[in-house]
C-alpha cells in the first residue's frame, strides 16, 4: 500500500499563536501515524514565490492522511492556523515504481 | 545566524545594498538600481543612533541586514536588504522576525516601514509577514513624515505604501491581534486548507 504525504508551504504571520496550532494538531498527528520528514527547516525556493515554512509529513496511507486532516482535532487546529498563517497544502499519494 | 552589525562591516553592508538594489532593474525602478553607493563614512553616519542587525553565513559574514530606528512606540524599519545570492531562503523573513523580537524588547508595540506597493519583493513580501497598509492620515505624524522623507526622488508617493505590523506581547489574547489587523484577516490571498 503506498504511503501518502502532506506537503505544505506556509507563511506564518504570528509565530506565537502558530505554536497553539502546532500543539492543538499534535494529538491528531500521533493518532494517524504522522512522520515529519521536513518541518520548517532551511530551504531554498528554486522556482515560484516560495513561502517561509515548508513541511512534509509522511502517513502510512492515503486514508490515514485524509482521515487525519478531516478529524475534529485537526480541524480545530486548522481554524487557529488560518487566523495567523497563509498556506497551500496538498495530500499526495506516494510513488511506488 | 542573526546578530548586531560590527562597525568594520559597513563596506560589506554597502555592497549587499548595491547587489540587492539591482533587483529593481526588473521591476520598473532602474534609477534605484543605478544609484551610486554611499561612501563608507556617510553610511556610517546614517547608521549612528540606529540599530543594525545582520544575517550571517557559515563564515559569520553578513549576507543581509535590517536597519531600524525607534520612533516613539514604533520600531521603524529603515532598510532591509538581502544579497540576491542568498535570496529565497527565508533570510528576509528571519531578519524581520529578529526586528520584531528586538522591537518588543525595547518597548515598541508596532513595526512600521514604507515601501513600494507593486514591487513583488516589497509590499507583497511584508504582507506575507503580517504587515498591513496604514493610511497616512491615521498614523502618528512622525510616521507620516518619515514616509514622505523616504519617497525616492522623482517617485510618485502614491507608488509607495506605509505598512505597520502590530505586535502582541506574549500574554495578550488573540483578540487584540485580530482587532489590530482586520485587513490582514480579510486579505487571504491564497486558498488556505
Amino acid at each position: 500500500m503506498p504511503k501518502a504525504y502532506w506537503i505544505a508551504h506556509v507563511d506564518v504571520r504570528d509565530p506565537e499563536r502558530y505554536k497553539d496550532y502546532v500543539a492543538t494538531a499534535k494529538p491528531a498527528f500521533e493518532r494517524y501515524g504522522a512522520r515529519f520528514l521536513a518541518r520548517g527547516g532551511a530551504y531554498q525556493a528554486m522556482e515560484g514565490t516560495g513561502r517561509g515554512r515548508n513541511v512534509v509529513i509522511e502517513f502510512p496511507s492515503m486514508q490515514a492522511a485524509t482521515d487525519c486532516y478531516n478529524c475534529a482535532e485537526y480541524q480545530a487546529a486548522k481554524a487557529i492556523r488560518q487566523t495567523v498563517a497563509d498556506a497551500e497544502m496538498v495530500i499526495v499519494e506516494g510513488y511506488e515504481a | 545566524m542573526i546578530r548586531t552589525a560590527r562597525p568594520d562591516e559597513v563596506e560589506r553592508l554597502i555592497s549587499i545594498e548595491q547587489a540587492a538594489a539591482l533587483r529593481f532593474l526588473d521591476h520598473g525602478h532602474p534609477g534605484l538600481a543605478a544609484a551610486a553607493p554611499a561612501a563608507p563614512d556617510v553610511y556610517r553616519a546614517l547608521l549612528y543612533g540606529r540599530r543594525t542587525l545582520v544575517a550571517t553565513d557559515g563564515l559569520d559574514q553578513p549576507v543581509g541586514f535590517a536597519i531600524t530606528e525607534k520612533l516613539d512606540r514604533t520600531e521603524w524599519l529603515c532598510e532591509l536588504s538581502v544579497h540576491p545570492d542568498h535570496g529565497r531562503r527565508g533570510i528576509g523573513g528571519a531578519l524581520l522576525a529578529a526586528v520584531v523580537g528586538s522591537a518588543l524588547a525595547r518597548g515598541c508595540d508596532n513595526v512600521g516601514l514604507s515601501t513600494f506597493r507593486e514591487v513583488p519583493f516589497n509590499a507583497p513580501f511584508y504582507a506575507r509577514h503580517g504587515f498591513v497598509e496604514a493610511p497616512l492620515d491615521r498614523v502618528a505624524p512622525p510616521l507620516a513624515r518619515r514616509f514622505m522623507d523616504e519617497v525616492p526622488a522623482g517617485i510618485d508617493p502614491l507608488e509607495r505604501v506605509l505598512m505597520v505590523r502590530m505586535l502582541r506581547p506574549r500574554t495578550s489574547p488573540t483578540a487584540v491581534h485580530d482587532a489590530a489587523c482586520p485587513i490582514a484577516s480579510q486579505q487571504k490571498r491564497a486558498t488556505v486548507r
